[in-house]
Order: structure tokens, then sequence, then C-alpha cells
């Protein structure tokens, strides 16, 4: 599902490199739920923008459902993204100004050629992290561990094959994460789709499949 | 639509009324100036003819050594020349006094100032008056010099008292120590309508100075004409005639109409009847300059107001990039956005222009040329409408683009860090 070959990633400033991945090769499966550990700065947000087609590796390819994405224009990586990636973010990054339903409906109003009833599918992803009674309240009036339950159902909304969580339980107390946690899982299992979690959580990431750790931007152990 | 709207202005609330209360202020402004240009050039009441309508309203006769004279035409020439020109098809001549004249109904009262136009029948051909009661003055009234009067609604009010129309038919007014009886009460156009305007109508062949003789001086007089025509430069054609054949027949007197006649858009944007320079090219240059200026500044303010606001939502437009927007799509998005913030400004500007307009503040632009009682016909103009939409559009691309161009084009993973 995942492939990624010789991928390096290099900032430079006028005067300073700065490598952020080194030679990484990685293959996650489909239906795997993949963590990555580290500590911070060992480039696994980095890894995690760069499966995301949020950001481009220096060299090396990144393949993803089939498909290599090195030389796709921008259109066409926008479009990918769309149909076959879904993100939680730490921070949830909700939308102030829409509702919780409106949110949810983000990923299908640049869905291409989309005729269906985007309201009825953000509902039914609102119904499946349990925020059915919350369709019209805004952010401001969620809790933490209902926000991230917005963004997991806007992550799913475009039935994504792939979903990246960038420390989807950075911000949430135990009871919450253990809340998140378990959306996680059941979308894995139970819908069969592809995960890859960045976290700080030992404990999380042993519940997942396989456990990936950086340092300074190297595969240290798997 | 609207519940969007309005939670992005409380959502912002200093941006949302910064951004709509100046667009507001800029928009006010250019609407005065583009229902001045318009109440100026485009037909209203009862000036329907105006882009038809054509002006000699003076001009030069040279006497020998002894100097030149400007004054408008005499009855002469009116009768002879101006009321047969070929390519007309109406032809009114009309008087403009200088001196402020007085009304007094005539079994005595309150003795008011008025402005009155002596005419003749055709004149009510070129205008389109509407009539709430009685009728034009006729041609045999004219010819035979009666003293009968049309008088405008506001004017027959305030000489008779208040009435309806039909009330002031027959009765009669005292204009300058001399009776006329009413015979029609039109619907008065107002002090913007420089040409039609008037209190009172009365034949021309009824005022004691419209056939007198100037020195025995020809051409010369108290006559001005407005003329129908389809075509002006044969219109023109056919003055210039005249005047080389006037001036060949004798050496005495050299009779000059210069730019005349001249059209109203010409007449109404300031050229002088003697100015054979005169560029409408240049005119529309420096409104367009003016209005442009007018944009430009808030557009300016409102870029870096965006701008700021734009630095808000930058994550948000990394977010919505991650899910598959397109930049050009947000671009879109934002702008169609942001069209509806100026949209509003554009209402709540049109209502203060129709407050500045109808206050008269506008009297800043007052000259010889542009009076500012306005009707809401010139205000609220199907011209003014698309004008102040197209206005509203180039004024929120102007200020949108390029802040939300610059923020769209921020890497995702930068965008998304900036919260």
């Amino acid at each position: 599902m995942i492939k990624l070959t010789d991928i390096n990633k290099v900032y430079r400033t006028k005067t300073v490199e700065t490598r952020a991945l080194e030679n990484i090769n990685l293959e996650v499966a489909p239906g795997e739920f993949l963590s990555v550990m580290g500590p911070s700065g060992c480039g696994k947000s980095t890894l995690l923008n760069i499966i995301g087609l949020l950001d481009n590796p220096t060299s090396g390819t990144v393949e993803l459902a089939g498909r290599v994405t090195t030389g796709m224009r921008d259109k066409e990586l926008a479009r990918f993204r769309n149909e076959t990636l879904g993100f939680v973010f730490q921070s949830f990054h909700l939308i102030p100004t829409l509702s919780v339903l409106d949110n949810v409906t983000v990923p299908l109003l640049y869905r291409h050629g989309f005729k269906g009833n985007k309201t009825e599918l953000a509902r039914k992803a609102l119904e499946k992290v349990g925020l059915s009674h919350r369709l019209n309240h805004f952010p401001s009036q969620l809790s933490g561990g209902q926000a991230q339950r917005v963004a997991i159902a806007r992550a799913i909304v475009g039935n994504p094959s792939i979903i990246l969580a960038d420390e989807p339980c950075g911000n949430l107390d135990s009871k919450m994460s253990a809340e998140i946690m378990g959306i996680l899982h059941d979308l894995n299992k139970a819908d069969g789709r592809t995960i890859v979690m960045v976290t700080h959580n030992e404990a999380q990431a042993a519940e997942t499949d396989r456990t990936v750790h950086f340092f300074d931007g190297r595969k240290v152990s798997e | 639509m609207f519940s969007k709207f309005w939670r992005s202005i409380i959502h912002d609330k200093l941006f949302s009324t910064i951004y709509i209360f100046g667009t507001a202020l800029a928009l006010a402004s250019t609407t005065v100036a583009v229902v001045v240009l318009n109440s100026m050039i485009a037909p209203v009441y009862p000036e329907y003819n105006r882009l038809q309508s054509a002006f000699i309203s003076q001009i030069q006769l040279e006497v020998g050594d002894t100097g030149s004279y400007q004054y408008s035409m005499s009855y002469d020439l009116v009768r002879d020349q101006i009321y047969t020109l070929k390519n007309a098809t109406e032809v009114s001549a009309y008087m403009q006094p200088w001196n402020e004249s007085y009304i007094t109904p005539a079994d005595g009262g309150l003795e008011l100032p008025v402005t009155i136009k002596p005419v003749d029948p055709a004149f009510f051909e070129v205008y389109n008056f509407r009539f709430l009661a009685g009728r034009p003055i006729s041609r045999e009234e004219f010819e035979s010099g009666l003293p009968v009067a049309v008088i405008g609604e506001n004017t027959a009010r305030e000489t008779f008292g208040s009435g309806n129309p039909e009330d002031y038919l027959g009765k009669t007014v005292t204009v300058d120590f001399a009776d006329y009886k009413v015979v029609g009460v039109v619907k008065e156009p107002t002090h913007a309508q420089t040409d039609s305007y008037a209190g009172v109508y009365m034949p021309y062949t009824s005022h004691p100075e419209y056939n007198e003789a100037n020195n025995g001086m020809p051409c010369i007089g108290p006559l001005k004409a407005v003329i129908v025509t389809d075509d002006i430069d044969a219109l023109k054609a056919e003055i210039d005639d005249f005047e080389s054949r006037f001036n060949s027949s004798q050496q005495e007197y050299q009779v000059h109409f210069f730019a005349q006649p001249m059209s109203h858009t010409d007449k109404a944007l300031g050229r002088i009847w003697y100015d054979s320079d005169f560029s409408l090219s240049s005119i529309a240059l420096a409104f367009a300059v003016v209005i442009l200026s007018l944009l430009l500044i808030p557009s300016f303010n409102l870029s870096g107001i965006i701008s700021g606001h734009m630095e808000t939502r930058i994550a948000e437009m990394g977010l919505r990039k991650s899910f598959g927007a397109t930049r050009s799509r947000l671009l879109r998005e934002v702008l169609v956005e942001n069209l509806s913030f100026t949209l509003a400004g554009g209402i709540i500007g049109y209502a203060l222009a129709y407050i500045i307009l109808k206050c008269g503040i506008a009297d800043m632009f007052q000259d010889e040329y542009i009076a500012t009682d306005m009707t809401n016909e010139m205000i609220f103009s199907p011209i003014v409408f698309v004008s102040v939409f197209i206005i509203c559009t180039i004024l929120n691309t102007i200020s949108g683009l390029i802040p939300v161009y610059h923020a769209l084009r921020r890497p995702i993973v930068q965008s998304l860090n900036e919260e």
C-alpha cells in the first residue's frame, strides 16, 4: 500500500544544511496499522508529510496504492490526496467558522466529479465516531476528544484507503486518548484501512501491528 | 449562504467591520461620482432625448473694426435658419432670462422667486413633460403671443397653496408684473435638469424682449435653441454653411457659431460654446483617473487588511489543500467570500451615497453644469447599479488577489504549522 524507496529529505538555508531523513526505505502493507516513534526532531512528522504528499522528498520515490507519485503535478497530487489519503492532526485543524457537519464535508467539496449527498456522508462519518448529536455545534463548543473525533470523521468521509495520523492523542488526556485509539483500531480492523500513526506513547504504539523507530532522520529499528 | 456570511462576520468582527465599512465609504464616494455623472449625461425626466440633443446657446457677432458681441440668437435668425434646419427632427427655441423673476397669484399673495422659461410649443415635444393637468402651449397661443403658462407642480403648490393639479387650471399668475393664465400643470423637473427646468413656461412671443432689435445688429438676440437630431455632424455642416454664406454675403458683420451645435454630452461635461478643441476623451480619462483614485486608495488599504486576515487563515488554507483543494480553487473561494463582504459594503455604500446626495452634501461638486437636486430616478438607475456592481468586483479583485495569492503560495506543511 505504501512503499518508500531511498527517501532523503534535506532542508537547506544559505548557511545550514539539515538532513531530516536519510535513506529511508519503508513498506506498509494494505490494512496494516503502523506506528512511528522517536524523539522530537527525529523526522517522524517529515516522514508522514512525505507519505501524505504534503511535502516532497529531496530524493527517492514514494509509491502509494500502486502509483508512483514522483513527478505528479500539483493538481494531480491534490486529487490523489483527496481520494486516497485522510489526515488526522495533533491540533485537530478544525475550521472555526464551520459547524461540525460542514467541517466534515470539507474533503467532499474538493472531490472531483462528486455527485453524492455530502451531508448524508458526513452524517454517517460522524455517526461512526459517535458524534451524530453534535452536527450543528462549532469547534469552540467541543472538548478536545470530540474535536479529534470530528477530525477523524473528516479524514474518513471521503473513504480513503490510507489514514495518516500525526500524534492524534498528543493533546488529549488518557481517557480521551483511549477513545480515539479505539476509533482508529476500529477503522483499521473493521474497515481495513491502512493507518500510519506518529506517536510518542509506547503503550499506544504497542497496540499497533508494527512500530518503526526513528533517530536523527534514520530508521533505527523495526 | 447568509448564515455562513454572518458567521464569518461574527468570527472576526474587527476585520469584518473595517472591511465592510471601508468598502462602504469608498463605494459611497464612487457612487456619488457615478450618479452625478449619470444624472448629467444619461436620459432622465423630462430630458429623455439627451443623447440626440444639440444646443446653440450663444453666438459671436463681429462688427467691422468696432468689436465683437456675444449673445444668443435673434428671433429672425431662429425663424429663418434654425427652425428650418433640414437635419433636425425637432427644433425648439427658448429664452433663459438672467434676472430672477417673481411670481404671485393674480389676486394677491406672497411674492416668490421663480425660474421662468419663455418657450415655443416645440419645447414640449423636445422634452417629454408629464402633464398632471391641462395641456402644452398651443401653436395658436404661441403665434398670437397670448399670456398663457404651463406651471410646474411644486411652483403651483407654493403659489396657490396645496390642491389637485386640476385646481390650478384657469387660475392666473402674475410673473414680473404680467398676468398669465395657467393652461397646464407638469411634474416639475429638478434643478439638475438645467436645460428643461423652470417653474413657469410661457410663450416667448408673450415676452416683451423676444424680438427686440439689438441696435440694428443682425443675428444676435435672446433666443437659444435645442435641436433633436440623428446626425449632429450633418447639422453642424448646415450651420457652418449658413455661417459662411452669411459672412461672405457682406463685409460689415461676421457671425460665428464656433463649436455649435454641440451635443448634450459635450455641454454637460463642460464644453464651452466657442471651444473648438474640446476633447471628450480627455474628460473621460480625467473621470477615469478620479474613479480609479477613489478605488485604488481603499483597495490598498483593504489589501493590507485582507493580508493580515489571511495570516490568521493560513492553517485553514493548508488544511484545505491537504484534503485536495487546489490553489486556484481556494483563490476562487476566498475571492467569492470577500466579494460577499464587498457587496455588503456596496449596499451600505449605496445607502450612504443616497443620504449624501439627498442631503445635498454633494454640493461640493456643484458648478454651472451640475446641480445636485437628485431624483430617485437618477440615483437608482440601472446604469448606476451595474456600475457599482462592477466597481465592487474590481475593488474586491484588486484588494484581494495579491494577499490571497501570496498566502496560498505557502507550502502546505508550513501553512499547517502556522496555527
